[in-house]
């Protein structure tokens, strides 16, 4: 082996070694970061016991008290211990217009069933409009609520119509859709709170 | 939190309309750094090659997604099939479309001959410019909270001063890509631009895991990401370290070289 190889092979080896000194270096670093960082405490938004509560997933739903078509108020919070579907939704709004069926269709399928709740929060109007859209697209069964000042929608930072939020029994959003959903896409938020 | 943005008079929900603009950025970039990084004279055929590949991995994706979806909700589906083809982003699966999607594009661009190594090295530029437009997407609509702090840059979120670790994020991944973008033209060999990333993401995750107010652990609190990080980003500085010692060796090579050139003039 010639002095030039002999040369070569040792500029490699002690080329390696600076990075394996490195390696060790930050293996020492790093698993004390690991060990500093770790999550001992749940931080208190995202506890199971959080009362915080917020229009985001993982938070508690924002309690709301809203008249149907009827006029009998209806609470939120009623419905603890039962998984519900809150649909932000108005007669005008092309795509409510066509999720709406599907909606009425899932909520006649899991009525029997007696584990879900939906409730459809419409926005700005009153209940002769919600008659016309009755008339004219789907009979919904499931309770239509008003919310005609938009208190609601503010409460839930509602952007864009139509806006869901899934909601499991213990009061806790799981998921939100944004626009509007087929009964495939309903189904799915459906089976983040269902047990 | 801006679950919508409102751009020339259209509402855009922020996750899809960023996911988007993460995918056109990937693609756009990887192709450009794959011309640039080309022999003479090929750089426009592996350019159009790179961004054909992408929109094929596009399209297999989205039918992988739907298909994917399709599958959990198979009896829905089979009584109304033409919900396969509904525009509703929302069916949509995620990890079937990715594998899909890759695989399609994967193949096109091995079907294509281009060398391994330096596709490699674009997709991870490419990879790591979509991150950070996605970790700025994390930053608009809430997402990966940051755990509460008393730091002064701290920012009022969810009832507590927490990390804006979506931010750290982006500069971060911006920094990153800047570097290894300039050493993949200046002197990176094939493949090390990939290496090179891997160490480099995996290090941005083990610190910024630690920041994040909730996360996947494991026993004791310990944070399964982070744990996952520091094992890559080991295993690319071992393979970078060949690299390394390759590069040494040719400087000495050619230190050697112009030695002997000299002593023969002399």
């Amino acid at each position: 082996m010639t002095s030039e190889m002999m040369a070569l092979l040792t500029t490699r080896s002690t080329e390696i070694r600076r990075w394996r000194f490195l390696m060790t270096v930050i293996f020492v670093i790093g698993v004390a970061w690991i060990y500093m960082s770790r999550l001992t405490t749940p931080d208190a938004a995202f506890a199971l016991d959080s009362v915080l509560e917020a229009p985001l997933k993982g938070f508690l739903a924002p309690d709301f008290t809203l008249s149907d078509t009827a006029g009998q108020p209806v609470q939120l919070a009623a419905f603890k211990g039962r998984p519900v579907v809150v649909n932000f939704w108005a007669t005008w709004c092309p795509p409510c217009r066509r999720e709406m069926p599907a909606l009425e269709g899932i909520w006649r399928e899991q009525q029997a069933k007696g584990k879900l709740m939906i409730l459809g929060v419409d926005q700005g109007e009153n209940a002769a409009a919600v008659a016309r859209f009755e008339a004219q697209i789907v009979d919904m069964t499931f309770p239509v609520l008003l919310d005609q000042q938009n208190s609601v929608s503010v409460l839930y930072q509602v952007r864009a119509l139509p806006t869901t939020y899934f909601i499991d029994a213990n009061g806790r959003i799981r998921d939100i859709k944004l626009g509007g959903m087929d009964a495939a896409t309903m189904l799915d938020g459906i089976s983040k709170i269902q047990d | 939190m801006l679950p919508v943005i409102r751009i020339l008079g259209f509402t855009l929900p922020t996750a899809p309309f960023f996911a988007l603009l993460a995918f056109y950025v990937f693609s756009e970039v990887g192709a450009r750094v794959l011309g640039r990084l080309a022999p003479d004279g090929q750089r426009a055929q592996w350019q159009v090659t790179y961004s054909n590949a992408t929109l094929i991995a596009a399209l297999a994706g989205l039918i992988g997604a739907r298909l994917g979806y399709a599958a959990r909700f198979y009896q829905l589906y089979l009584e109304t099939p033409a919900l396969l083809l509904s525009l509703r982003p929302g069916s949509l699966a995620i990890l079937p479309g990715l594998l899909l999607g890759g695989s399609a594009g994967l193949f096109y661009l091995v079907r294509k001959q281009l060398p391994l190594t330096r596709l490699a090295d674009a997709t991870a530029l490419g990879v790591c410019a979509g991150l950070a437009v996605l970790s700025m997407r994390n930053f608009l609509t809430g997402d990966d909270l940051g755990a509460a702090t008393t730091m002064p840059w701290a920012w009022e979120q969810w009832a507590a001063r927490r990390h804006p670790v979506q931010l750290y994020e982006f500069v971060l991944l911006t920094g990153v890509f800047v570097l290894l973008l300039w050493r993949a033209y200046t002197r990176a060999r094939a493949g090390e631009t990939f290496w090179s990333f891997i160490a480099c993401y995996s290090g941005v995750e083990l610190l910024l895991e630690g920041l994040r107010a909730a996360s996947w652990t494991w026993s004791a609190g310990i944070r399964g990401v982070q744990v996952l990080a520091l094992v890559a980003l080991l295993a690319a500085l071992y393979v970078l370290s060949f690299y390394g010692a390759a590069a040494s060796g040719i400087a000495q090579t050619n230190e050697q070289s112009a030695t002997l050139s000299g002593k023969g003039s002399v």
